[in-house]
């Protein structure tokens, strides 16, 4: 009976008890007071979702295990849970000179890390910032090829926000905002400054503007920023929650005035 | 701290003073390392990008099983931490499609480790498929059903049910998995899945039963 139910009987199966359902009262009765229990059930078990903290500590756990740092930082109300074994520690001391260069390496592997896992903006330099552009223009002109716009191609926001949402970890604002000139033509997933980020792609004419949207770190830079290369003006800006750089070779005005649309649209919400 | 600097503050390799061709080849292979851990280390963030796509999406599932077999928040966090953990060790042994139900294996044994070693306070034994096998109908699905509205109610008497029972009908009520997906994850026959279900609901619904008498 609960196999029939559930849906999971072979046809063959499946057809003998329908069959007998349409014959035996009884069978029928009991049927139908399972089947309204069984949803029953489905639908007042409380489903405990993840409390945001630990999405935050499994995170920052998993990173920790690629630093491969020989001592973790465990919170303070951490217990553990299954006894780990020991961790054979990095020798290094042996007396012959290579294992000085290993060490060597390691400091400076160390540092690389280090240097990697410091706030994004409390290192961005220069070189970084340019990088950062050179990686945002080639996503931009690589979307511009054949057939590599949109992932969802919708102008209506209801679709394209769930789509980025569901396959993110973050959710940014979504707006159409074709009334201004800018349509909303879809989003896209796309890869920068080592992370997935969100694209959202409108049009302005024939043209096509990239917004790229990534969450802020804590303390980044809040003013907004333009800059010019290979012919693609970029733009920066950034809010409590969000980076944004919007990427086109429109002129600086339009995106300008892109930005001032689009802001004004989603401080609504 | 400069490849060079570095090269400088190594010890002579025989004793004497360095050969200017020492100090280059060690220059160089000291770059070397540096270069490959490098490129491990953007390999191993690569695999936790890909990961934490993949799998992280279902950290809402995994701790919703944790949470009905442990029963407790604090250790079904620990439990989903380390079942994150391990999954993550193990992501390149992954090749299938179904990162949840492959997840939330990793939380089931998890969870059973665990719940093993808190044996002594566990309200439930081995578990024995015939001997929690459920009883009489006596009460009506129906009122049941008007009385399983309120929530406080039905985790009460999951609960009460054996870890086994509480597994099998988070998998098939709240996660919506097949027979087959749950018979992978539990690790028992297709057909025991079938009449565990079926012994599950019926022992929920007899201590629905217990607890609504109680009240009236």
């Amino acid at each position: 009976m609960d196999g029939y139910l559930d849906g999971e009987l072979d046809p063959i199966t499946s057809l003998a008890i329908e069959q007998h359902l349409r014959d035996c009262r009884n069978c029928d009765q009991r049927y139908t007071a399972n089947r309204t229990l069984i949803r029953a059930i489905s639908s007042a078990i409380p489903y405990h979702k993840a409390p945001v903290e630990l999405r935050e500590r499994i995170q920052s756990s998993l990173r920790e295990e690629i630093a491969e740092r020989p001592t973790r930082n465990v919170a303070p109300d951490a217990r553990p849970l299954i006894a780990k074994k020991q961790r054979e520690p990095r020798s290094v001391l042996f007396g012959t000179s290579w294992n000085w260069l290993a060490l060597a390496a390691s400091i400076v592997f160390a540092a690389i890390i280090a240097w990697n896992l410091v706030p994004r903006s409390q290192q961005r330099s220069a070189s970084a910032e340019q990088f950062l552009a050179t990686q945002l223009i080639a996503s931009h002109a690589r979307s511009l090829l054949a057939n590599h716009l949109t992932d969802v191609a919708s102008s209506d926001h209801h679709t394209v926000k769930p789509w980025l949402d569901a396959k993110l970890d973050f959710a940014p604002a979504v707006v159409d905002l074709s009334s201004e000139g800018f349509p909303l033509i879809g989003g896209r997933l796309d890869y920068l400054d080592n992370r997935p980020v969100a694209a959202l792609v409108y049009g302005r004419r024939k043209h096509f503007i990239n917004l790229f949207i990534w969450p802020a770190a804590a303390d980044s830079t809040r003013a907004p920023k333009t800059m010019t290369r290979q012919g693609y003006q970029l733009l920066h800006w950034a809010d409590s929650e969000f980076n944004y750089w919007a990427v086109s070779d429109v002129n600086i005005d339009d995106l300008q005035t892109f930005k001032q649309q689009f802001e004004a649209r989603t401080s609504r919400h | 701290m400069t490849v060079s600097k570095i090269a400088m503050a190594l010890p002579a390799k025989t004793g004497h003073a360095s050969e200017p061709e020492d100090f280059e080849s060690d220059q160089k292979i000291v770059k070397f390392v540096v270069i490959k851990r490098h490129e491990e280390d953007r390999a191993r963030k690569a695999d936790l990008v890909s990961f934490e796509a993949v799998i992280l999406p279902h950290l809402d599932a995994a701790h919703n099983l944790a949470k009905w077999l442990l029963r407790n928040e604090q250790d079904a966090q620990d439990v989903v931490q380390e079942a994150y953990l391990r999954a993550f060790k193990s992501f390149d042994g992954f090749h299938g499609s179904n990162g949840r139900a492959w997840l939330l294996t990793i939380v089931r044994n998890t969870s059973y480790t665990l719940l093993k070693k808190k044996q002594a306070v566990d309200l439930t034994t081995t578990f024995d498929e015939q001997l929690h096998a459920s009883g009489h109908e006596s009460v009506s699905p129906a009122t049941v059903l008007e009385q399983s509205e309120d929530t406080a109610l039905i985790k009460e008497a999951m609960d009460e049910l054996p870890a086994e029972f509480r597994e099998i009908l988070t998998l098939r009520h709240q996660e919506g998995l097949s027979y087959k997906e749950i018979a992978e994850i539990a690790q028992i026959p297709p057909g025991t899945v079938m009449s565990r279900l079926a012994r599950a609901r019926g022992k929920l619904k007899e201590y629905l039963a217990t607890r609504i008498g109680k009240e009236i």
